[in-house]
């Protein structure tokens, strides 16, 4: 293979990770990781490293649309990257005397059991009489989000915040620990426990995954785990994808949405059992 | 337009602004570094750009794992140099560094809207970056 076809076939990869990633709120590693292990043959640690920047490629490409068009929770994603940030620090701190296998089949497990509570609210295109806790009404977290398929501004309140908190400190241990996993765990604490619109978890998830990416990704770059052959044609990718999938999201409904999510989550789960198996790297 | 509504304006409309420099100014140093790349057939470091295989290879005996920049001294010396891998790396740590000002830029909203409680968030959330920049990859037992 020459580097140029590499290049090409990884841009193209890139793309749909990209656009599926910016949609559902994750950052796309469920797809560069096996294209990279699987297909090329790359080291699970450099196709990690090619992942976390590819999740601040994703996040950053997708949210300026997302921001500018007031879908994401800027409040709400700024005070959730507390417990981000804090547990992709201690993710990674504690990486190296946890074994991995029994990690990944205990998140894989626990992603397929929460495929349930999101299943069951498969039609349900808002939900109705959520209302602040004490914490959402002091921190000023609820807000409204324009909907261009429902044609009107959606309001909606934030419950159970000290929940989502907690949920939000296990996706950033996740993505220190094993590089993978914490935008589908962001989005599920959001939709799921804090009862936002599925459109605002997914983008304000978009949002928070790049300051959690960036917050382990310094000690990638040091181990020399982001490889600038690889990791240049998934970025261009990326970018590319997350600007057509941010311009596509405004334009589905919410339970697209969410059946796009439980497709990507089963896969992500799987990943996950056949990693802890070992029969993936 | 209320008073908050406008501030809340501003808001989002720097941060989506300074994703967007940040996404734009390090896609132009890849571009560049890619095209160096291509155009000269090599990438400055031990991988000549004629071997898929050596350009894909991790060495686990040693770090860092392959031989391109991985701190910002060895960025450096490479951009001396105009290194093509050394420029591709140089847009990676662009796109790294947008999150991050990113939430330097919110600080300065949300100090002039005087809403202390996301000051104090945010710079919380700023601090834990830069330990996790500048502290945590350094401490040898995560160096694996």
């Amino acid at each position: 293979m020459t580097p140029l076809l590499f290049f090409f076939l990884m841009f193209l990869g890139s793309i749909a990770a990209g656009t599926i990633g910016s949609i559902v709120g994750i950052g796309g590693g469920l797809l560069i990781t096996p294209i990279l292990t699987l297909l090329f043959g790359v080291n699970i640690h450099l196709a990690i490293g090619a992942s976390i920047v590819s999740i601040i490629a994703t996040s950053s490409g997708a949210a300026v649309t997302y921001v500018k068009d007031k879908m994401t929770n800027l409040r709400v994603g700024m005070f959730l990257e507390i417990g981000t940030t804090l547990g992709a620090v201690t993710g990674a701190a504690i990486a190296a005397y946890l074994n991995s296998s029994l990690l990944f089949l205990i998140f894989g497990l626990v992603l397929i059991a929460s495929l349930v509570p999101t299943f069951r609210r498969r039609h349900q295109e808002l939900s109705t009489g959520v209302e602040n806790d004490e914490w959402a009404n002091k921190l000023k977290l609820n807000s409204s989000y324009p909907d261009a398929v429902l044609q009107r501004e959606v309001p909606y309140q934030v419950a159970n915040t000290p929940i989502g908190l907690g949920i939000m400190y296990i996706a950033g241990l996740l993505s220190g620990l094993l590089g993978i996993g914490s935008g589908a765990f962001k989005v599920l604490g959001m939709e799921n426990a804090m009862q936002l619109p599925m459109k605002v978890s997914t983008t304000t998830s978009n949002f928070m995954i790049g300051v959690t990416a960036a917050a382990s990704a310094g000690i990638y770059v040091v181990r020399g785990d982001v490889n600038p052959f690889i990791v240049a044609p998934v970025m261009f990718g990326v970018l590319f994808g997350a600007y057509f999938g941010s311009k596509m999201l405004v334009r589905v409904r919410n339970t697209t949405i969410r059946y796009i999510f439980l497709f990507v989550l089963m896969g992500i789960s799987i990943q996950m059992i056949l990693t802890a198996f070992g029969i993936i790297p | 337009m209320s008073d908050d509504s406008k501030l809340k304006s501003g808001l989002y409309k720097m941060v989506s602004k300074t994703l967007l420099y940040g996404i734009l100014t390090s896609a132009a140093i890849l571009a560049i570094g890619v095209i160096a790349m291509f155009a000269e057939g090599k990438t400055g470091y031990a991988c000549s750009l004629s071997s898929v295989n050596c350009l894909l290879s991790y060495n686990p005996m040693k770090v860092p794992h392959g031989d391109y920049p991985n701190s910002l001294q060895s960025l450096y010396a490479g951009l001396l140099k105009v290194e093509p891998f050394a420029i591709i790396e140089l847009g990676i740590f662009v796109l790294i560094a947008t999150p991050v000002l990113r939430v330097l830029t919110s600080i300065f909203i949300f100090a002039a809207e005087k809403d202390r409680m996301f000051v104090a968030i945010t710079l919380f959330v700023l601090a834990v970056l830069l330990f996790s920049f500048f502290v945590v990859p350094f401490i040898p037992i995560f160096q694996a």
